[in-house]
C-alpha cells in the first residue's frame, strides 16, 4: 500500500473491498478522531467503543461518501455526534464524578503546580467538567482548531450559538483553573521555561 | 470590569469584531489593567488548552477496528444464508411430499403404464390422437 495515497484513493479503493486501503485511512485519522472522542468522554472503555463506532459508519457509508466536506470534518461530526450521545446515555453519574474529579484537582493545584502533566490532567478534567454542549465547543473550537464556521457546521448550530458557547464555556474554565489566574499565575507563566532548566 | 466589555473581549477571540466595537474595546483595554490582565489570563489559558498533549487510542487500534468490520461481514453474510435455508426448508421438504405423493398415485393406477409415469416412453402426439391406434 503506498502510503502517500490521497484520501480520494483510498477511499475508492476501500469501496472497491480493498481493506488494506480502508486500514490506511484509519490510520491515517485515528488521532483525529481519538482527539475528539477522548477529549468529549475521557480515557476509558467508552471512548475505545466510540472511536471504533466512528470508523465502522464511515465503512457502512462508504457508498454515499460524496466528499463534500473533508474526511477529518466527517469524521469528526460522526464522533462528535456519537459522543454526544454516548454523553446522554450516562449524563448525570458520569457528570458527578469528573466534578468531583476537578474538585480533587483544585485542592491539589498547589502541590502539583511543580508538576507539568498534572497541569494537563487538571485542563483536562476542567473541560471534562463542562456540559456536553459546551464542552464540544471547547474541544473544536480550541484543541482542534476548527473556525467558529467549521464549528457550528459540525455541530450543526449557528454561528451566534458558537460563540456565546464559547464565552460561557471559557467564564466557567477560568473558574475551575483559578489556581492558575490568580497569585499563581506569574508562576505558571514562567513554569515552562523554569523546568526545561 | 463591564460585563459587556468582557462579553466583547472573549468574542474578539472568535470572531471579528465591527470597527466601532474593536474601537472601544481598544480604547478599554488601554485605560484597564484589569482588562488587560484578563485578557492575557484568557490568551494562556485558551494556549493551554489548544496544548493539550495529542492522545491517541490504545496500539493496534486500525486492527481492531477492521476485525470488527470483518466479523461483522461475516455475520451478515451468515445471517443472509441462514435466512436463505429456514425459508426454503419447508418448501423443499413439501416439494419432495408432493413428488412421492403424484409417483405413488400415478404408479397404482392400473390403466397407467410405469415407463408413461416416468417419462420415459416416447409416444408421439401423431400416435396419440390417432383414431386408429388402439391403446
Amino acid at each position: 500500500m503506498n502510503m502517500n495515497m490521497t484520501d480520494d484513493q483510498l477511499i475508492t479503493l476501500s469501496r472497491k473491498g480493498d481493506h488494506e486501503a480502508f486500514r490506511e485511512l484509519i490510520r491515517k485519522y485515528e488521532s483525529r478522531v481519538a482527539a475528539t472522542v477522548i477529549s468529549m468522554l475521557g480515557h476509558g472503555p467508552d471512548a475505545e467503543d466510540v472511536g471504533q463506532e466512528v470508523f465502522i459508519r464511515f465503512y457502512n457509508s462508504l457508498s454515499s461518501f460524496r466528499g463534500d466536506s473533508s474526511v477529518a470534518t466527517y469524521l469528526t461530526r460522526i464522533a462528535m455526534n456519537l459522543s454526544l450521545n454516548m454523553l446522554k446515555s450516562r449524563k448525570r453519574r458520569a457528570l458527578r464524578f469528573w466534578e468531583k474529579s476537578v474538585e480533587e484537582h483544585k485542592d491539589l493545584a498547589d502541590e502539583s503546580i511543580t508538576e507539568y502533566n498534572g497541569d494537563r490532567e487538571l485542563i483536562h478534567n476542567a473541560v471534562q467538567s463542562l456540559e456536553p454542549a459546551f464542552r464540544s465547543v471547547i474541544v473544536l473550537r480550541l484543541m482542534e482548531g476548527y473556525s467558529t464556521r467549521e464549528t457550528a457546521d459540525i455541530l450543526n448550530i449557528p454561528e451566534g450559538t458558537v460563540l456565546s458557547r464559547l464565552a460561557r464555556a471559557q467564564k466557567k474554565l477560568k473558574d475551575l483553573l483559578s489556581p492558575y489566574f490568580g497569585e499563581n499565575y506569574e508562576r505558571v507563566h514562567t513554569r515552562p521555561a523554569a523546568s526545561v532548566v | 470590569m463591564k460585563e459587556s466589555t468582557h462579553d466583547l473581549l472573549l468574542r474578539s477571540f472568535d470572531s471579528s469584531l465591527s470597527a466601532e466595537e474593536f474601537k472601544r474595546l481598544d480604547e478599554t483595554l488601554k485605560n484597564s489593567e484589569p482588562l488587560r490582565r484578563e485578557k492575557e489570563h484568557l490568551i494562556l489559558m485558551r494556549e493551554m488548552i489548544g496544548k493539550q498533549e495529542s492522545v491517541r487510542f490504545k496500539p493496534f487500534f486500525a486492527e481492531r477496528v477492521m476485525n470488527r468490520i470483518l466479523k461483522e461481514k461475516m455475520e451478515t453474510a451468515e445471517d443472509f444464508f441462514s435466512a436463505l435455508h429456514s425459508l426454503f426448508r419447508p418448501i423443499m421438504v413439501a416439494s419432495v411430499v408432493l413428488i412421492l405423493v403424484m409417483v405413488s398415485f400415478n404408479a397404482l393406477k392400473k390403466h397407467v403404464i410405469v415407463s408413461t409415469t416416468l417419462s420415459s416412453n416416447d409416444v408421439s402426439l401423431e400416435e396419440v390422437f390417432d383414431p386408429t391406434v388402439e391403446w
